[in-house]
């Protein structure tokens, strides 16, 4: 037979655990709405910036550019077989040349919500397997220490974001990443993210960042002005044919500009849900272990009351 | 007034700033200011900082200003404006 002392002890230790859980909750709650709404707002902003973006390459097949992805040469492209079966989606940065690629890592600063770490980590550790020598940059806390207790080497860290977007960081983290690619450290990066698809659900993902992905070319391209033309065309000179470069380079950058941004949103954000997830299910539980607590301790107070009265009645018995 | 509208928005990365049809636009274009008609030809150029005038079909104009750069597309009577900031 349990103490009931005891018994009336762990209720309310567990009862005091729910109030922290469920403040918890409520506070990823919150944090949630707004960095929801924040995506929300991007929303549109990123669809329109990706529709252009795709609109100006499709009408323009032929531009080339440091942030696009290099055009394949027509006649060593592999039939659609082939590709699916004898290449990775990784595969293609190996045959683009030495430099490694880069991967960063979007994780969370605080724990205690629930598998969201791991599973971004599970995916990021498919890529490093793929790609060992990739460059590593890690944002958040929680992803940092796992991954230095394993032994991974990491180039960049960002430890004070906190769940949070702000677009002077990212802007400056986003550059650097650039200067990266375009001075050949890199040959390419990767976003290992959790892509957030509704408040109670995400998934983690690894996407690549830069170069930027052609959409395929359609038959028949669009005409479409662009303005300015490039610099020749500006200062008078007739012979230069008005080109998409200049316009292509400011979209191109408001591009990935505007991905990062999604991306970090979107990770912030299931964050956020994730940890609302864990702290709900958290409050849950202990509800459900105060409820099984409160039966036992009745039945043990009852089974108490009962054998004093037998000790009662058996003693009054007994003097008879 | 019964002139031609297109569809036009207006998006910064924060927010929707306008969406609904227009009868004209007057945006900051690189090159300097550009007016937009509807059934204008397909256009892609970005903004400088400056004024956005927006006028609909009744004669009522919008003024916004555009506090960082911007891009511009118009693509069959979809006009899209995307701007670093506009001021509230």
């Amino acid at each position: 037979m349990q103490n009931l002392r005891i018994l009336r002890q762990r209720i309310r230790s567990v009862a005091n655990t729910q109030k922290i859980t469920r403040a918890m909750q409520m506070v990823a709650g919150a944090k949630l709405r707004r960095a929801q709404g924040e995506l929300m707002d991007f929303k549109p902003y990123a669809q329109r910036l990706r529709v252009i973006t795709n609109r100006l390459l499709e009408a323009h097949p032929t531009l080339e550019h440091p942030l696009l992805e290099k055009q394949l040469p027509v006649m060593v492209s592999l039939s659609n077989h082939d590709r699916v079966k004898n290449r990775s989606p990784f595969d293609r940065l190996r045959a683009n040349g030495t430099a490694p690629a880069g991967l960063i890592i979007v994780s969370s600063d605080t724990g205690l919500c629930g598998t969201y770490n791991e599973k971004v980590l599970s995916a990021a550790e498919g890529f490093l397997r793929e790609n060992p020598s990739a460059v590593l940059v890690t944002i958040g806390k929680k992803g940092t220490r796992t991954l230095a207790r394993r032994g991974v080497r990491r180039t960049k860290e960002i430890l004070d974001w906190g769940g949070r977007y702000e677009s002077s960081k990212a802007g400056a983290l986003a550059r650097w990443m650039q200067e990266l690619y375009l001075n050949g450290t890199v040959s390419s990066w990767w976003v290992a993210y959790t892509r957030f698809i509704s408040a109670m659900r995400w998934k983690p993902a690894v996407e690549r960042f830069l170069p930027i992905e052609r959409p395929p070319s359609p038959a028949l391209p669009e005409k479409i002005i662009v303005e300015p033309a490039p610099a020749a065309a500006a200062s008078g000179s007739r012979t230069t044919a008005f080109g998409p470069e200049p316009v292509a380079e400011e979209l191109l950058k408001r591009f990935i500009a505007g991905e990062f941004r999604r991306i970090l949103l979107e990770a912030f954000t299931s964050e956020h849900s994730a940890r609302m997830i864990a702290m709900k299910n958290a409050t849950d539980n202990a509800a459900e272990m105060i409820q099984n607590l409160t039966l036992v301790r009745n039945k043990v107070r009852q089974a108490a009351i009962t054998k004093e009265l037998i000790e009662v009645v058996s003693g009054a018995e007994a003097l008879k | 007034m019964n002139d031609k509208v297109f569809q036009l928005e207006i998006l910064t990365p924060e927010r929707t700033v306008f969406t609904g049809s227009a009868a004209s636009l007057v945006a900051p274009g690189a090159l300097g200011y550009l007016g937009i008609l509807a059934n204008h030809a397909p256009l892609m150029t970005t903004l400088t900082p400056g004024k956005i005038i927006c006028r609909d079909s009744g004669g009522q104009s919008k003024i916004f200003q555009s506090t960082g750069a911007g891009f511009l597309e118009v693509h069959h009577n979809q006009v899209t404006l995307l701007a670093d900031g506009i001021a509230p």
